[in-house]
């Protein structure tokens, strides 16, 4: 009797061992008494060991009854539901950092879900700062980040939809909607294109939104990313769809329109007036990170006739003796400043004092008075360096599109970013998200949606969804039964 | 299939063949495309234009900076060039061999024209300068007899060079009365007209008689005024130089915004200075009569060689008195005015043109001595200074 | 995927909203009109330059009226396979893809001459059919959103550049109406038809209403805007009009602004060039159209075309000569002609369709009661 058990359990062990590779790292521990004869597999590092200890081996050791899979919900102390695993389901679920309990004399297996693994705090993240406002941000974790949705829509409605996608990574991932507001369409084609992903490993929300996006050759970003709760469960609430990726921080959104990277939490937590005057400033950084480069190097090249004569002259002096041509001269400064800032992201903070010191004075000082560069090109990168970051969402789309701007331009000049400008905007409202169209609501104009536009109108005036997310119900707000003139 | 696959991904990868494409593009027009830039070029801030023995005589004044960038700021320096030719481009590309910079026109404001350049085809002079050289067509025309290549060499005490002197006299509307200033759209649009005759602010320089005070050591002994205050009128036929009081009466006429000072001497010696703040012109056209009515609102400046002590304003009997005598003043100038042009034959007051709206493609050609021409000058002093 | 966002392009059926065609209006009224036309025209009609726009507006209204009529709800579906619609669309093809090949030339023209020097027209020739063609393929939807956010910043520099405007003006100059006898103006007239219907591959969308009269107002604004820059490029120029390549950029040179930030016109060159380029491309777009009505591809017309203007452009000894071409007597008459007579042909045509479907729907109802 005693060798029929052992060979049982000593077979879940070696399936185990086997397909684990018999990795150092994973760990079983055996319950055997008069009446219990069961074992326990898991990952070392990956479980509360104090639970599993107090609400699970311990309870087990005390029971005096035989054990059997229909009992030990009453047995141990367990907040879920135990679910029955086959013996395929095994070596996954320990892989995810649960816990297995095979009982001797059964088929299958039982999974106890104890995980405890280090996460990090709720904090503010570092590309969304706000003056005023909430100040959370999600984490790796994914229950924690859905917790952190949850906390802000507090409705039934609010549906999670669990998958797994990745042969070996088998990431969590979850796709959150509000029934009844987001089109059903957009969520099962959503759906349909994660379930269709086979790839061996998920790292990061980054590798799913390559895979739903439209166009896969497009710089363009395609979908919406946020790493703040309050802006995500805004987006819920106009009818668009996340996307939660265990291990990523960043939280996708579906469908994605290009002037959701013009708007920022903080616009919708102040003063519209103010939040209006912002929203232009953000374009105009942005129109000026672009052109601005690729005009001062065409108007000195090609068309310094229209400059007037006092600035030419002061043009003049200060690129008199330069031994580039403006074009290089703008490229090699440009370049300068994108090797600049890769440098700075990746160097270690005590280093950061030298590489501003070298940046600041080298490049922006040491380089001029050398006569190598001139001062209105290091100005012209300075403030298109300083423009790009006004929209910080299309960090990398406004570099590259810099880049593309200036290359023609050096050639071409005024005709040549012109040309460039129509095939962009050509290029650009042509394209969808979803059923969204990408430069909604200023391509096709949308005039309701135009209140949460440039100029944004107070909240009290958006009592409809934006007509540019498909939804299944626009009414935002009912007619307000406060009376405006209260004296 | 499967070959065919794997031969697009290999070669055909989308991101390459993009970039490619684009390099490839801005290789070939970059190449081919012949554009100077800032630093070959020579700036041109004026250019004068003289005809003689069947060629164009150019000469072109350009800014250049010297100094290398990183250091202070460079030096200006302006400098005059002068090159002949049989064409227009043909000079401007002597001069340009001559700097050893490819001259640009485009910010020259200036366009000192010679009395044998100006008889030339209008149309066909300037094209040349505003289509092949870019010069703009806001670029102000003044005529002179003087030598062009010497009038732009004086040294004009109070600015850098007579470029700039001009066009800020010009216009700056110092409110010095016949000053006309008239851009080369201006001269051609009037040149192409029925009447066909212009104005031109006439130019003549004349040695200054003390050298003034200055700082700086050493400096050219010689320094030069400006006069600008004839007009030059001329048409396809001919030209003739008038004197200071017909130009007034030509721009009082002519212009709509007028920015001037009028002096008046009463008989009994005393003088009384007003400043025009409003005109305006009503002109009637009658078969061939034109009869002009010109009004102006003046303020009361300034009142001189009165025995009186009261103060005067507006409404003195002396400054009503001076007001009516300007009346009768400006009036007999701009009848003298309109005799003179029908006696040399050039209709620069334009009446042909106003005639010709009237009646239509039925007027004849150069029907100036058939027109009769009726004025009069309404004036009101409405403010003190 | 499709989803049935009424935004969302629909391939089967091109439905704009009339706020969209009023932004095609607005570019394809105002393009190529204020460039070198009055230039040439005002070469032979002086001082009646002004009043041959204003009979250029009513013609070309009298056309748009007829093709709105048309287009509103859907004159090309209706007649979609009717073999009358595709002989007259025979003849639109050769409209519009002449209007096409003059305004490329005339572009390569000013872009050769008036931005780069000693450039081979071949080289502009490449560039500029690049962006023509991908606007053409992209298709009405993707030009009509182009149009909706360009159209306030083009109307925004005509009209800001007017507003600053600082030139001696003598409107007297647009006197007396007619410079040459009323025979001649209006035989001259005629030479000019390839500058109107600018609008005609309007015909092949259908119109989805917003409360707002856009297209009537569009249209309005932007013919009482080319009789106001004209009258003042007349008043600025008088008969000195003939040496002004480009009017629109000529004229916004004279402004209040230009001692303090430079010349003006590089913002009348960008709503030129974005006009020009757009306005080429919606006629590309038009010449395809017709041919996937008549050979149910859109290549066969748009590759014609292509290589045409490439070839024309490029293998004649000047551009040029398309130009005086395309303004010369006979050519000018019949392009007025087709101007005026196809709209009217496809209006009549759609009625008739109308009138004899509405026939078969009754005797089949009376069959079916029988």
């Amino acid at each position: 009797m005693v060798k029929d058990y052992a060979v049982r359990k000593e077979d879940f062990k070696l399936t185990l061992q086997q397909e684990f590779s018999s990795s150092d790292d994973l760990f079983f521990r055996d319950v055997d008494t008069d009446t219990v004869h069961a074992v326990l597999c898991f990952l070392d590092g990956g479980s509360d060991k104090l639970l599993l200890e107090q609400n699970v081996i311990k309870p087990l050791l005390s029971y005096d009854k035989t054990l059997s899979s229909a009992t030990l919900p009453s047995v141990i102390s367990y907040g879920e539901e135990i679910k029955p695993l086959e013996k395929e389901g095994f070596a996954p679920a320990v892989a995810e950092g649960d816990i297995v309990l095979f009982i001797d004399g059964e088929e299958n297996g039982n999974l106890l879900s104890l995980r405890k693994f280090d996460k990090r705090a709720v904090v503010e993240p570092p590309t969304s700062n706000v003056l005023k406002g909430p100040r959370e941000g999600f984490i790796e974790e994914i229950k924690t980040n859905v917790t952190l949705i949850r906390r802000r829509i507090k409705s039934p409605k609010l549906t999670v939809k669990n998958m797994t996608i990745g042969r070996y990574s088998s990431t969590a991932v979850s796709v959150v909607y509000v029934d009844g507001i987001a089109e059903k369409r957009v969520v099962d084609e959503i759906t349909k294109r994660l379930n269709a992903i086979d790839v061996d490993g998920v790292i990061d929300s980054s590798y799913v939104s390559s895979f739903i996006q439209g166009r896969r050759f497009s710089f363009f970003n395609q979908v919406g990313t946020t790493e703040k709760p309050d802006v995500l469960a805004a987006k819920l609430l106009e009818g668009r769809v996340a996307i939660i990726v265990d291990g990523s921080p960043l939280v996708l959104t579906l469908p994605f329109v290009l002037f959701e990277d013009l708007q920022d939490g903080y616009d919708y937590y102040s003063d519209d007036w103010r939040s209006s005057m912002i929203r232009v400033l953000r374009i105009m950084g942005a129109l000026l990170t672009i052109i601005l480069p690729g005009a001062y190097v065409a108007l000195q090249s090609h068309h310094y006739h229209l400059m007037p004569l006092k600035f030419l002259i002061t043009l003049l002096s200060a690129t008199n003796g330069i031994p580039f041509p403006p074009a290089i001269e703008m490229f090699v400064v440009l370049l300068l400043f994108e090797i600049l800032n890769q440098a700075s992201v990746r160097m270690p903070r005590l280093m950061g004092i030298s590489l501003s010191i070298v940046g600041a004075i080298v490049l922006g000082d040491t380089a001029v008075k050398a006569g190598l560069i001139s001062s209105p090109a290091v100005l012209v990168t300075a403030l298109s360096a300083i423009g790009i970051f006004c929209v910080p969402d299309e960090v990398g789309t406004l570099s590259i599109l810099r880049f593309l701007f200036l290359s023609v331009s050096a050639v071409m000049g005024l005709f040549g970013i012109v040309i460039l400008s129509i095939m962009l905007v050509a290029y650009l409202v042509s394209m969808d998200s979803y059923g969204a169209p990408y430069l909604a609501p200023y391509a096709p104009r949308i005039n309701p949606d135009l209140k949460d536009g440039v100029l944004k109108q107070s909240t009290v005036n958006m009592k409809q969804r934006p007509f540019s997310i498909p939804s299944q119900n626009r009414t935002r707000m009912t007619e307000n039964d406060v009376d405006d003139d209260i004296l | 299939m499967k070959a065919k696959g794997r031969l697009k991904g290999k070669f055909f990868a989308r991101k390459t063949l993009v970039i490619l494409l684009i390099a490839v593009v801005l290789v070939i027009f970059g190449r081919v495309v012949e554009n100077k830039s800032l630093t070959q070029s020579g700036i041109a801030v004026g250019i004068g234009v003289d005809f003689k023995d069947e060629k164009y005589n150019l000469t072109v004044q350009v800014v250049t900076v010297s100094g290398g960038a990183g250091s202070d700021k460079g030096t200006t320096n302006y400098l005059t060039y002068s090159a002949e030719g049989k064409t227009i481009g043909e000079a401007v590309n002597s001069v340009s061999e001559k700097i050893g910079l490819v001259v640009s026109l485009s910010h020259c404001n200036l366009v000192i024209m010679s009395r044998s350049a100006l008889s030339l085809n209008p149309i066909r002079t300037f094209s040349a300068l505003t289509k092949s050289l870019s010069l703009p067509e806001q670029a102000l025309v003044v005529a002179t007899d003087e030598d062009i290549p010497s009038l732009f060499a004086s040294k004009i005490p109070s600015t850098e060079n007579i470029s700039f002197f001009l066009q800020s006299v010009l216009l700056q509307d110092l409110e010095a009365g016949g000053l006309t200033s008239v851009s080369v759209k201006d001269y051609l649009a009037l040149r192409t007209s029925r009447s066909g005759g212009v104005a031109l602010p006439y130019l003549e320089i004349y040695e200054m008689p003390d050298k003034p005070i200055s700082d700086s050591a050493g400096g050219s002994d010689k320094n030069y005024i400006v006069s600008i205050n004839k007009n030059l009128v001329i048409d396809d036929d001919g030209d003739k130089v008038v004197d200071e009081i017909t130009a007034k009466a030509v721009n009082m006429f002519l212009s709509s915004e007028l920015k001037d000072k009028l002096a008046v001497s009463l008989p009994d010696g005393g003088v009384i200075e007003f400043r025009i703040i409003k005109n305006s012109k009503s002109v009637k056209v009658d078969g061939m009569t034109v009869t002009a009515e010109l009004k102006m609102n003046v303020s009361f400046v300034e009142a001189q060689g009165f025995d009186t002590p009261l103060i005067l304003n507006c409404n003195s009997p002396e400054v009503l008195a001076a007001r009516d005598l300007l009346e009768k003043q400006l009036t007999e100038q701009l009848i003298a005015t309109y005799l003179l042009s029908q006696e040399c034959g050039i209709d620069f007051l334009g009446l042909e043109n106003l005639v010709y709206r009237k009646l239509g493609r039925t007027l004849e050609e150069d029907c100036l001595d058939k027109i009769n021409f009726e004025a009069s000058y309404q004036i009101k002093v409405t403010e003190n200074s | 995927m499709k989803i049935n966002n009424r935004f969302c392009h629909n391939p089967k059926t091109t439905t704009l909203y009339n706020s969209q065609v009023g932004g095609v209006v607005v570019i394809s009224t105002l393009a190529y009109k204020l460039s070198s036309l009055p230039s040439i025209v005002s070469e032979y009609l002086s001082s009646s330059t002004l009043w041959f726009y204003l009979l250029l507006v009513i013609v070309d209204t009298f056309a748009f009226v007829i093709t709105y009529l048309f287009f509103r709800d859907g004159g090309d579906e209706l007649l979609h396979d009717d073999l009358r619609y595709k002989f007259g669309l025979i003849f639109a093809s050769i409209f519009m893809g002449f209007k096409c090949l003059t305004f490329f030339a005339f572009s390569v023209l000013f872009f050769a001459i008036e931005l780069y020097v000693g450039i081979a027209p071949v080289i502009v020739v490449t560039m500029l059919i690049v962006p023509v063609i991908y606007l053409g393929v992209k298709g009405v939807v993707t030009i009509a959103r182009l149009c909706e956010i360009m159209v306030f910043l083009i109307i925004g520099i005509i009209v800001l550049n007017l507003a600053f405007l600082k030139a001696d003006l003598d409107v007297g100059r647009n006197l007396p109406i007619l410079s040459t006898s009323a025979k001649e103006f209006f035989a001259h007239s005629l030479r000019y038809g390839t500058w109107l219907g600018n609008f005609m591959p309007l015909m092949f969308i259908k119109v989805k209403k917003k409360k707002f009269p856009y297209i009537s107002t569009a249209f309005g604004v932007t013919q009482i805007l080319t009789v106001i820059v004209v009258m003042i490029g007349v008043a600025m120029y008088g008969n000195a009009m003939k040496i002004v390549s480009n009017l629109l950029i000529e004229t916004s040179g004279f402004n209040q602004l230009s001692t303090e930030i430079g010349r003006m016109e590089w913002t009348a060159l960008f709503a030129v060039i974005v006009m020009g380029i757009t306005e080429m491309g919606f006629l590309f777009y038009g010449v395809m159209e017709c041919s996937v009505r008549l050979t149910k591809s859109k290549i066969p017309f748009g590759f014609i075309l292509a290589v045409v203007i490439f070839l024309l452009c490029t293998l004649l000894p000047s551009p040029q000569s398309i130009a005086d071409f395309s303004h010369s007597k006979v050519v000018g008459a019949v392009m007025t002609a087709f101007s005026v007579i196809l709209p009217v042909y496809f209006l009549i045509l759609k009625g008739l369709k109308r009138r004899e479907n509405n026939k078969i729907l009754k005797e089949e109802s009376v069959q079916n009661e029988g």
